[in-house]
């Protein structure tokens, strides 16, 4: 007997389950998630958002390199640099607190970006998609908040 | 000047909102024939939106679903119509004789009214008031098809673009995600979040407004319909969903409800004018306190 062939997933898509946070997604669902993304374009050094700033959406790194520092110090306020695979600004999938650092684009990069309000909508249309994604939210930013209480080798401890 | 103080808008802004406001207007009364269907697309939208959510919720794709609500809506509207039409045809001779009466019933009202005045006035007796403006108003009547063609044949030209009205919702229903995003893609990487977060804003605010909007009459209808039963008015459910569709307009809405519950009130019950006091009476209680439970 032969088997169902299953669909192959797109480049996107792999490069979409790839991500912690969708993780847990099936292809239904992260189908329905990147009808939700949108893709932008940054140049190098091109400012992503301001420190202060409303913070309304995710980031998503799906190519290039994002550094994240103290405004307007790119290279002496650096706190981090990420990579493909990784997202930043995550907090403000919850309110609309104000970005706690810049983020500016430290290659060409292409970003994705997941908005609070279709979260939102996400939560009360596919409840169960939604709540995937709140509990990858809620796993990174627990262990953020381990590894900023208790020092990097928490894990070990706990 | 403190951090985090924000101060109020200057008169610039307010002239320059002024001002778009009014070009706008201006605008828009070019290409009505558009608007009023798009307006009416999208009060469908926002009424249909639940529903094509609850859809979702259960797995369905927002274009299955999309077209799904319209067509059902599509076959209920086919089914009510193929009802109303041929009982509609039936009545439409005593609809015709029925306006016919009211108008008289509100024109002896008035005369009623304005010989009861004269007789306590004499400046109105020796204007003689109540005779001017009876010559007058059988002078409008005298020529009212020269009044009337003019709106029978703007109705017959407004008509068929009505039906462009559940083809807008359709889309609106169907594409809005993805005109929102081909909209965030068409602005600069600075504006990207303000004008999607903008565009969400006006989406939750006009939601709020029509939503509010058909609630608000529901509510007038049955406190109307109510209220008119009471006194003994006929056809009461009909004259309160009348009175507060109309009411959709501001202030010329309710002015215009409250002429026809007179006309009803002054030709049903010609002896007794202290109804037509009531009804109009009614009719403000209801709609302010309606709109006061709504907007408190």
């Amino acid at each position: 007997m032969r088997l169902p062939q299953l669909k192959p997933l797109s480049d996107r898509l792999l490069r979409l389950q790839a991500l912690s946070l969708f993780a847990t997604l099936d292809v239904r669902e992260l189908r329905i998630v990147d009808g939700l993304l949108h893709e932008r374009q940054y140049q190098q050094d091109e400012v992503i958002f301001d420190e202060g700033e409303d913070g309304q959406a995710i980031y998503f790194v799906l190519a290039g390199k994002v550094t994240i520092c103290r405004q307007g110090q790119p290279a002496s306020g650096r706190i981090a640099e990420l990579g493909p695979g990784n997202f930043f600004g995550e907090l403000a999938l919850l309110d609309n607190s104000p970005r706690a650092a810049q983020a500016r684009a430290a290659t060409a990069c292409s970003l994705g970006v997941f908005f609070r309000m279709d979260f939102q909508e996400l939560l009360e249309t596919n409840a169960l998609t939604a709540s995937k994604l709140s509990l990858q939210l809620a796993r990174h930013l627990g262990a953020r908040l381990r590894d900023s209480v208790l020092g990097a080798r928490a894990e070990q401890h706990l | 000047m403190s951090i985090g103080v924000r101060r109020g808008s200057g008169p610039v802004v307010w002239a320059s909102i002024i001002g778009s406001t009014c070009v706008l207007l201006f605008l828009l009364q070019k290409i009505l024939w558009l608007v009023i269907p798009f307006l009416l697309g999208l009060i469908l939208y926002h009424l249909l939106f639940p529903v094509i959510t609850a859809l979702m919720y259960r797995g369905m794709h927002r274009a299955d679903a999309s077209a799904l609500v319209m067509a059902v809506l599509a076959i209920v509207l086919l089914a009510f119509l193929a009802l109303l039409l041929p009982w509609a045809t039936e009545h439409l001779i005593d609809w015709q004789a029925s306006l016919v009466r009211y108008l008289q019933g509100g024109l002896s009202l008035l005369d009623h009214s304005l010989r009861t005045l004269e007789q306590s006035w004499s400046v109105l007796a020796r204007a003689h008031l109540a005779d001017k403006l009876g010559i007058r108003l059988s002078e409008l009547s005298d020529h009212a098809e020269q009044y009337l063609e003019p709106v029978v044949a703007g109705v017959a030209t407004w008509a068929p673009s009505m039906l462009l009205a559940p083809f807008i919702t359709f889309f609106i229903l169907r594409d809005g995600g993805r005109f929102k995003r081909m909209l965030g893609a068409a602005v600069p990487n600075a504006f990207f979040e303000r004008t999607l977060y903008l565009l969400h804003e006006v989406d939750r605010t006009t939601r709020a407004y029509f939503v509010g909007l058909i609630k608000l009459t529901l509510l007038d209808t049955a406190t109307l319909a109510a209220g008119l039963w009471w006194m003994g008015m006929p056809a009461p459910l009909a004259l309160g969903l009348v009175c507060a569709i109309l009411a959709w307009l501001p202030y010329v809405g309710s002015l215009l409800g409250g002429i026809l519950v007179v006309l009803v009130a002054a030709t049903d019950f010609p002896q007794l004018p202290e109804m037509a006091y009531g009804a109009v009476a009614l009719l403000w209680r209801c709609v302010c306190w309606t709109t006061s439970s709504i907007c408190p």
